[in-house]
């Protein structure tokens, strides 16, 4: 009797899994609350898209104005990649999560995003002044 | 709300007749308010300054109109009879901008206004991609809100038979006002909610205005020449007092001929889109 050669790795079941874009948008959105003083916060919503494809969305949340402005979004295969940035200057596809992390740091370092979120924040101190 | 007025105005960057048409276009937005007792203007493709004149010259006609804050997307344009407290911005995108609008004596209105890409600058995959965003906005919009007496219009760049328009997923709207009062029906285990969508008995020749409120002639295969791109779209909610025809596809205002004498939109005297009016309940002004 002959026994079998072991084909698995020793580390099975260890690999941590692919992060999705909605994991790694969360991430960034966790940040901003602390960049704004708490003026302007990010959340991300997550819903069903296209067939079988999942979508993410990067939303600016203003608290003391009970606004939400939906910057951007991602839709994604179920496990992760291939996926596609929607922003409003067009569509930008992205194969896995390095290439995903160059596309956010574009938007999220865009003169269009820093203009957006001081204008927020300035809206959301004069809210709290009026208040 | 009496009625509501969306026109996208083809005053986009690329516009090289914007200056020359403005003046006839704010005549025309004046017309229509003070004959049809418009209270609320939404325009696409506009600038501030022209908003800004338009507002003006509509005050003229003894209908003063506020202009009311501005889309963050840059791509729509409010200004109302109601100032601008009875107005809540609840949520916006690029493309689009939903508010919440309370006046006393009437239940609240949420109002969503969009602009979609172009056809011309995104694939139908892409289309359907915005469509499904914008109907995801509504939802939050709807939730954070509290109510479903939701109108959505605008220029969608889409017809009504277009996936993007029709699919549950996206803005799930239908063209029979008795289904649409089912309110939501069931796909995948997921609930979705109906729109009615009044567009549909304004397409073709022999409905009551003109068969689109865009037209474009193309050389390929498949031509509709006549779309229905700019659209209304209301939640069973509204449904009860909706009028039989709560929508109308502008095609004059005073002595302005919003067509040329072929019967198209005419583009260089005024916009290559016809206006929408419509109305929000039967209590309002008449649209017809």
């Amino acid at each position: 009797m002959t026994t079998a050669t072991n084909l698995w790795p020793q580390d099975i079941g260890e690999t941590p899994p692919d992060r999705t874009p909605a994991v790694v948008l969360r991430e960034q959105a966790d940040l901003l609350g602390g960049l704004t003083d708490g003026a302007v916060l990010a959340d991300v919503e997550e819903s069903a898209g296209d067939g079988d494809r999942l979508r993410a969305t990067f939303l600016l949340v203003v608290p003391a104005l009970r606004y939400r402005y939906a910057h951007f979004s991602v839709s994604y295969a179920p496990q992760g990649y291939p996926a596609a940035v929607h922003w409003t200057g067009g569509d930008y596809p992205v194969g896995d999560e390095p290439g995903l992390m160059l596309v956010l740091s574009n938007i999220l370092r865009s003169e269009p995003t820093r203009r957006l979120v001081a204008t927020l924040k300035q809206r959301a101190l004069d809210a709290g002044k009026a208040a | 709300v009496s009625a509501v007025l969306f026109w996208n105005l083809d005053l986009g960057e690329a516009s090289t007749s914007a200056a020359s048409r403005a003046r006839s276009l704010g005549d025309v937005v004046a017309s229509v308010v003070a004959s049809d007792h418009v209270d609320v203007l939404v325009f696409a493709e506009a600038t501030a300054d022209v908003v800004a004149g338009i507002a003006t010259q509509a005050t003229r006609g003894r209908r003063t109109l506020h202009l009311h804050q501005e889309h963050y997307g840059g791509k729509l344009w409010f200004a109302s009879t109601h100032p601008s407290s009875a107005w809540t911005t609840i949520e916006e995108s690029p493309r689009a901008s939903a508010r919440e609008l309370r006046t006393e004596g009437a239940p609240p209105l949420l109002l969503v206004a969009a602009h979609l890409p172009s056809k011309l600058h995104s694939s139908a995959e892409s289309q359907h991609e915005d469509a499904l965003a914008l109907a995801q906005l509504v939802r939050s919009a709807e939730r954070a809100c509290g109510h479903r007496r939701t109108v959505l219009f605008g220029d969608l760049n889409m017809d009504p038979f277009e996936p993007g328009i029709v699919g549950a997923r996206s803005l799930h709207g239908v063209m029979d006002r008795s289904l649409a009062r089912e309110e939501h029906r069931t796909v995948g285990n997921e609930r979705y909610d109906y729109f009615y969508n009044p567009m549909w008995s304004l397409l073709g020749d022999r409905s009551s205005g003109p068969p689109g409120t865009y037209f474009v002639r193309r050389s390929e295969a498949v031509a509709y020449f006549w779309h229905s791109f700019d659209q209304v779209l209301f939640r069973p909610d509204l449904l009860d007092d909706l009028p039989l025809d709560p929508v109308r596809i502008v095609t004059r205002a005073g002595e302005h001929a919003l067509l040329t004498p072929r019967g198209r939109p005419n583009a260089t005297g005024y916009s290559d889109h016809l206006p929408l009016l419509f109305c929000t309940t039967t209590h309002s002004g008449d649209t017809q």
